[in-house]
């Protein structure tokens, strides 16, 4: 369950990619910690990749390392210059892993005699994710940046998720 | 599940493009963009606006009516001169009081941001200058290198210098053309990497930085390029190699770690994450940190090949610093230089604003 404290900021992006969506939540982080606050900045990825670790730099540029040994987004490496605090596994989450839990779970048995889908397998499993790290009251604000673009067909399941999460008051 | 509206907010960072021939600001991609995330049912809160030019009232109204969000909640992004102003600008713009309103959350200390302030004031307030060669194969893309590069700005800060950095393709470099490509540097970094190409280039420029004294810092491949380089031309072991490059070379003074040798799946299963290394003191980087025990953050699979520590120390090559629990090597150095260092880990990885002293990347700046 979501620690009742704890506020979620989503930042999403619009019009173009590059406009530095990392950038401008690890500046918001900042300005939040300099009040006081405990604030972290996680980031979902719309790609299949589990992680970033195989990706050509050339493509992605550089797999940032966290603590933990997660290889990440380079967005990571600027939450932690920020706010010089740690990141870890739980703070970068791509569409292949959230599939790859899912998908886990279905072989499991976990869904039991279920029909699989986006919604709300997926949607569910993006939820999960996006309060995990609420969960144990550590964090005032849980900044979440959406990779990729509004509109884009890959962010899809990410926004409704988004929307959803607001909802259904808990 | 679910968090509950007083607890919810989305900001929707935008871009308003400026046409010159016409002399204006474009809302339109603004408007269309947060349409679709109206039709996903989604009403942003705050809007950034990414922008060249400032943002006239009229524009914000514009962008608010349509956007259906408060005046005050449409906040200007100007691009700014470096990443760390940012912060500032958005405090300027009130992002941090829009946000603290809407989540009905109040301050528990006055805004502390004087660390921050002084980092940039060191940061714009050089009084030296050091042009510094990254020497790579992923230099058309400078992101591929983020880390370090930003490791460089906090360690500029740190020692009020300028750094200057010049980002080097390894696979232009050969014996004919070092000295020339690599002319009017005051240091030299071998950047991290995977695979064979642009490797005999690296092998020329650590010939080059030893030979000529220059500050040298090899960072994972470039730490393993110069055990090579030391291999091949101290001590004597031709056709010494790793065998990521060279399979069959005859010294492989760098191989495959043990544990590595049975991993068949290539995602997530490199030697991954923070692991301790002792310095032995009186070496450069024990100097650099100023204490004996430091934790660095590590991507490789391959390691200096112990059975060969003894020949290069010899040749005087030394392992200054070794991870207490395997005896793998993590920090080696020339003594007879200026500043020659190469590590197995990535010390660019914990460089941030407020850690003041950067330890290696400091030191080497300093050099």
């Amino acid at each position: 369950m979501a620690s009742s404290s704890t506020k979620y900021i989503f930042i999403t992006g619009g019009v173009t990619s590059s406009l530095g969506k990392g950038i401008i939540a690890a500046s918001l982080a900042k300005l939040l910690q300099a009040r006081g606050l405990t604030v972290t900045i996680q980031k979902f990825d719309p790609y299949l990749n589990i992680d970033p670790g195989t990706l050509n730099p050339y493509e992605h540029g550089e797999c940032y390392v966290t603590e933990d040994g997660a290889e990440t987004d380079l967005d990571l490496g600027h939450y932690e210059r920020f706010l010089d605090t740690p990141t870890s596994q739980s703070n970068n989450v791509t569409t292949g892993r959230i599939y790859n839990n899912v998908i886990t779970k279905e072989r499991k048995g976990e869904y039991l005699g279920k029909t699989v889908q986006v919604i709300p397998h997926i949607t569910d499993e993006i939820k999960r994710n996006f309060l995990k790290l609420g969960e144990d009251g550590k964090f005032d604000i849980v900044i979440t940046e959406i990779g990729g673009c509004v509109g884009d067909i890959e962010s899809l399941p990410f926004i409704e998720a988004v929307r959803q999460v607001k909802w259904t008051s808990g | 599940m679910d968090i509950g509206v007083n607890n919810f907010l989305v900001i929707h960072l935008t871009l308003i493009p400026y046409l010159a021939a016409a002399k204006e600001l474009k809302t339109k991609p603004t408007q269309h963009s947060v349409k679709q995330l109206l039709e996903a049912g989604i009403q942003p809160d705050i809007l950034v606006c990414r922008t060249e030019h400032h943002l006239p009232t009229e524009v914000k109204k514009k962008l608010a009516l349509f956007c259906n969000v408060q005046l005050n909640c449409v906040i200007e992004a100007m691009d700014a001169e470096t990443i760390y102003d940012v912060p500032l600008l958005m405090k300027k713009e009130k992002l941090d009081e829009r946000v603290m309103t809407k989540l009905k959350l109040s301050s528990r200390v006055n805004t502390d941001l004087e660390q921050w302030k002084e980092f940039l004031g060191r940061l714009k307030n050089p009084t030296q200058e050091v042009t510094i060669g990254l020497i790579g194969k992923y230099v058309s893309l400078p992101d591929a290198y983020k880390s370090i590069i930003e490791a460089f700005i906090h360690a500029g800060a740190a020692t009020e210098c300028k750094v200057n950095l010049r980002l080097i393709s390894s696979e232009e470099l050969n014996e004919e053309n070092i000295s020339k490509k690599l002319e009017e540097l005051d240091g030299i970094l071998v950047a991290p990497g995977f695979g064979e190409r642009g490797f005999e280039g690296k092998i020329q420029t650590v010939k080059h930085a030893r030979e000529q004294q220059i500050p040298f810092f090899g960072i994972c491949l470039g730490m393993q390029v110069a055990v090579i380089e030391a291999a091949r031309h101290l001590a004597g072991l031709e056709g010494a190699s790793s065998t990521e490059m060279h399979p069959d070379t005859p010294h492989p003074v760098i191989g495959l770690m043990e544990d590595q040798k049975q991993v068949v799946n290539l995602g997530g299963t490199m030697r991954l994450g923070s692991y301790i290394c002792e310095l032995k003191k009186g070496t450069k980087a024990y100097a650099a940190y100023g204490k004996g025990k430091v934790s660095e953050r590590h991507r490789h699979r391959y390691e200096l090949n112990n059975d060969y520590l003894e020949t290069l120390e010899q040749a005087g090559l030394h392992a200054s610093g070794i991870n207490p629990d395997t005896g793998l090597v993590e920090v080696i150095e020339l003594k007879e230089h200026p500043w020659f260092v190469g590590t197995q880990f990535h010390p660019e990885y914990k460089s941030t604003v407020l850690t003041l002293i950067l330890y290696l990347y400091a030191s080497f700046v300093q050099r």
